[in-house]
């Protein structure tokens, strides 16, 4: 008869974390923080890259895993 | 070393010291004293698109520097310097703070805010001293001092104007909006202060180029708008691999890795979701196919995206036509390229240069391996014509003497001189420290070639074609041996560096024939000697492997390639070591290089210098280092990978787990690593391996003594 598996015990102790989370880290932009629209448009802003809002069009960019806005929206949609 | 932007998240940890500030926004950047302080003559300043618009920078009160209090700023592109004025003496106290806001994009804004905290008006003369000399950017890193053609000063209403007479005009204004006194190369302001009031003035440094000013990214009179991190931003988080050790420097490590890398990356407008990162901060702010290439395959048990990315945009400019300004040929892939309108002004004319004799090898390895981990099958029909036109490379214009090794000669005076990983003038030398001359056929580059031909043939293989199976494992197999034959050295016991223009070995013993290891192309025969020279004491500094042996003419523990040491070198050195079975040599190695990130606050710089560890209780900072650089935040999760020894073969529905990891860093237990269709976690303890999600019972291995 085969053993019972081993349970995993969750309370490794010591144990520290690391969330490896890099989908998140390397995701493209996809909802307007203003608006909420995910009608996001990639820009060539010179010697960057920003993202456009076709609905509110407010204007961002990333900044070393920070998010900034370039331009104020001028019109905010209800949030869908 | 660089702090990469000042005051992140969490207070530093370790004893290396951090005496920069670096902010950055597109291709602008500034690297200062911590008190804001850019000095003349070192590798500091404002620097726009590649030029240097700032050399000196310097703010006085009553002809004395503030005293640093303390650095502020969440914003790459911004930061508080707080300083006071120094007490007077025989007192202990000041009642006057200097608050610097500074802030760069397309140039630089500076607040300056000087408040009496006392009861009593203050009056001091407040004095800026600046300069600039339009140096590219590149010769202040190399330490070349100054800029082509010459610099004249004129003098404006409040402000002072800097010309620079050259092919391409450049110029800044720096404009003071408050009156100011102008002399010379100093602005100056009396400031009276009343009691519990402050004084204030803006300063604008505005680059101009062929006579147009660059817009200002905050002018003055317009609010900073502030940022906020960008993953807050998403409501659902993706749930990603979880790493649990009894270790918490690993642990801190690897978070520093996530961190770092989501912040080096990078948008293509024309396809914003494909993923790639640039190669480092802040001198190297673009995408290089090298480092981009490396750093994807490094995080491939953990994401695939970042290579698929890089993959996918390294193909679209995949080389079409010869052109040796550019150096670009058909199939090559690009050493470096920039987006956006502003980039031919970056590349001197172009968007990307080609002048690398790895890249295209190491494309094709990626690709292999991406496969290995599972790529679709829509994108790996998409990829492979690359994958083609690369192996047409290696085999024609890589090779343009036919004599089987690829090699490098720049193509133009403007290139550059060495084409491998360690590209400075003096990167290849003999072990008498003569510099090697092109064309040079290095080492490592063969050992990635053969890695091509091998993923070529298990592509061809995997695919039902055994004609190309045999093809490229037969090529694979007669580079292995004429490698074998001409590079080995047997009254040294290690591989060349190298092949010269004249065929002679590059005798200099280096870290590059770990590399060799990596991809195997080294006769099991020799393994043992190159183990040994890797973790000797000539090659092991304690805390990694230099990149050239002490006992070489050429060695100096404080040069950029002779003789430092790079996380990203050692983390594919342990995998060679691992890979040939020498696990005490790859433990050794991805000890040292974790301790040596704890001294540096759980974030590897890109390399820092080769002292002994005996000598110096903490790693010695290498002055001008990247940091964040992509690979060098990558090389962790290899390093985690190795000792793991996680292999992967999903099309033939197997993966294999065998680690050796140091019971320092258990227990250990890896969750939600998707593999394929299944998602594992390995637990790792003294006693035993488990994994599980790979069928039932769960695989289960105790260790031979347990």
């Amino acid at each position: 008869m085969a053993s019972a598996p081993p349970v995993f015990d969750d309370d490794m102790d010591p144990s520290h974390l690391a969330e490896l989370d890099f989908g998140t880290a390397f995701a493209a932009p996809t909802d307007c923080p203003d608006c909420g629209s995910s009608r996001l448009t990639a820009q060539d802003a010179g010697d960057r890259t920003d993202f456009s809002c076709d609905d509110c069009r407010a204007e961002w960019a990333f900044r070393l895993g920070r998010i900034v806005r370039v331009t104020a929206g001028h019109a905010v949609p209800e949030p869908r | 070393m660089t702090e990469p932007w000042a005051a992140t998240g969490g207070p530093r940890h370790g004893g290396v010291a951090d005496d920069r500030v670096t902010l950055i926004d597109g291709s602008t950047f500034c690297i200062s004293e911590r008190d804001g302080r850019v000095r003349a003559g070192h590798a500091q300043g404002l620097f726009v698109r590649d030029s240097r618009y700032l050399s000196r920078w310097e703010l006085r009160l009553d002809g004395v520097l503030p005293e640093p209090l303390t650095t502020h700023g969440k914003e790459p592109f911004g930061a508080t310097f707080v300083g006071r004025m120094p007490p007077q003496p025989g007192l202990a106290d000041s009642w006057l703070l200097v608050l610097v806001h500074r802030f760069v994009g397309n140039g630089m804004r500076e607040d300056i805010e000087l408040r009496n905290l006392s009861r009593e008006p203050v009056s001091c003369v407040v004095t800026l001293d600046v300069d600039a000399d339009f140096a590219d950017l590149f010769d202040v890193k190399g330490g070349v001092a100054g800029a082509k053609g010459t610099v004249s000063v004129g003098r404006g209403d409040a402000a002072i104007d800097f010309t620079h007479d050259a092919a391409l005009p450049q110029g800044v204004r720096i404009e003071s909006h408050g009156a100011a006194e102008v002399s010379g190369r100093t602005l100056r302001w009396v400031a009276a202060i009343p009691p519990r009031d402050s004084w204030t003035v803006t300063l604008e440094t505005q680059p101009f180029e062929r006579g147009e000013p660059l817009p200002l990214r905050h002018p003055y009179g317009r609010p900073v708008e502030h940022t906020e991190p960008a993953r807050s931003l998403r409501e659902w988080r993706e749930r990603g691999p979880r790493v649990n050790t009894a270790d918490g420097d690993l642990a801190a490590v690897l978070r520093q890795s996530v961190e770092d890398l989501g912040a080096l990356r990078m948008f293509d407008p024309e396809h914003p979701d494909r993923a790639i990162v640039a190669a480092g901060m802040p001198w190297f702010m673009a995408l290089f196919g090298r480092d981009s290439l490396l750093t994807s395959w490094m995080l491939l048990p953990i994401d695939q995206r970042l290579a698929i990315g890089t993959a996918q945009t390294l193909a679209a400019h995949q080389g079409a036509v010869a052109n040796p300004v550019t150096e670009e040929q058909p199939g090559r892939i690009l050493h470096e390229m920039r987006f956006g309108q502003s980039a031919a002004l970056a590349l001197g004319g172009g968007t990307a240069y080609y002048g690398t004799a790895d890249a295209t090898a190491l494309f094709v390895m990626l690709v292999g391996e991406l496969r290995r981990w599972g790529l679709d099958d829509q994108r790996f029909k998409e990829l492979l014509p690359h994958v083609d036109r690369a192996m047409t490379w290696l085999t024609g214009d890589g090779d343009p003497d036919g004599d089987g090794f690829v090699e490098y000669r720049r193509a133009t005076e403007n290139g550059l001189a060495n084409q491998g990983w360690k590209d400075s003038w003096d990167g290849v030398t003999f072990a008498s420290g003569e510099i090697a001359r092109a064309p040079i056929a290095l080492a490592e580059v063969q050992a990635y070639t053969y890695g091509a031909y091998r993923a070529r043939a298990y592509l061809a293989g995997e695919q039902g074609d055994d004609d190309a199976r045999r093809y490229w494992s037969g090529m694979a197999a007669a580079l292995k041996r004429a490698f074998n034959e001409t590079f080995w050295l047997p009254d040294r016991g290690w591989y060349a560096l190298g092949l010269d223009a004249d065929k002679r070995p590059i005798d200099a013993l280096a870290s590059n024939m770990g590399h060799c290891l990596w991809t195997g192309i080294v006769d099991d025969d020799k393994a043992p000697e190159v183990a040994r020279h890797l973790v000797s004491p000539e090659l092991f500094s304690g805390w990694g492997i230099r990149t050239l042996a002490t006992s070489m003419a050429a060695y100096n523990p404080m040069s950029y390639h002779n003789g430092s040491v790079w996380p990203h070198d050692n983390a594919i050195c342990a995998a060679g070591l691992m890979r040939y079975g020498f696990v005490a040599e790859a433990q050794r190695v991805a000890v040292g290089v974790l301790a040596a990130a704890r001294e540096f606050g759980h974030r590897l710089p890109e390399l820092f210098c080769g002292f002994d560890r005996e000598e110096f209780a903490e790693p010695v900072p290498y002055p001008t280092s990247c940091s964040p650089q992509a690979w060098a935040a990558a090389a962790p999760l290899l390093l985690l990978r190795t000792l793991l020894r996680l292999d992967p073969e999903l099309p033939q529905g197997r993966v294999s787990c065998d680690p050796v990891m140091p019971a320092r860093y258990l227990p250990l237990e890896i969750s939600g690593l998707r593999v394929g269709d299944d998602e594992l976690t390995i637990r790792v303890t003294e006693e035993e391996t488990v994994v599980r999600g790979l069928g039932t019972p769960p695989a289960q291995r105790r260790r031979p003594d347990g």
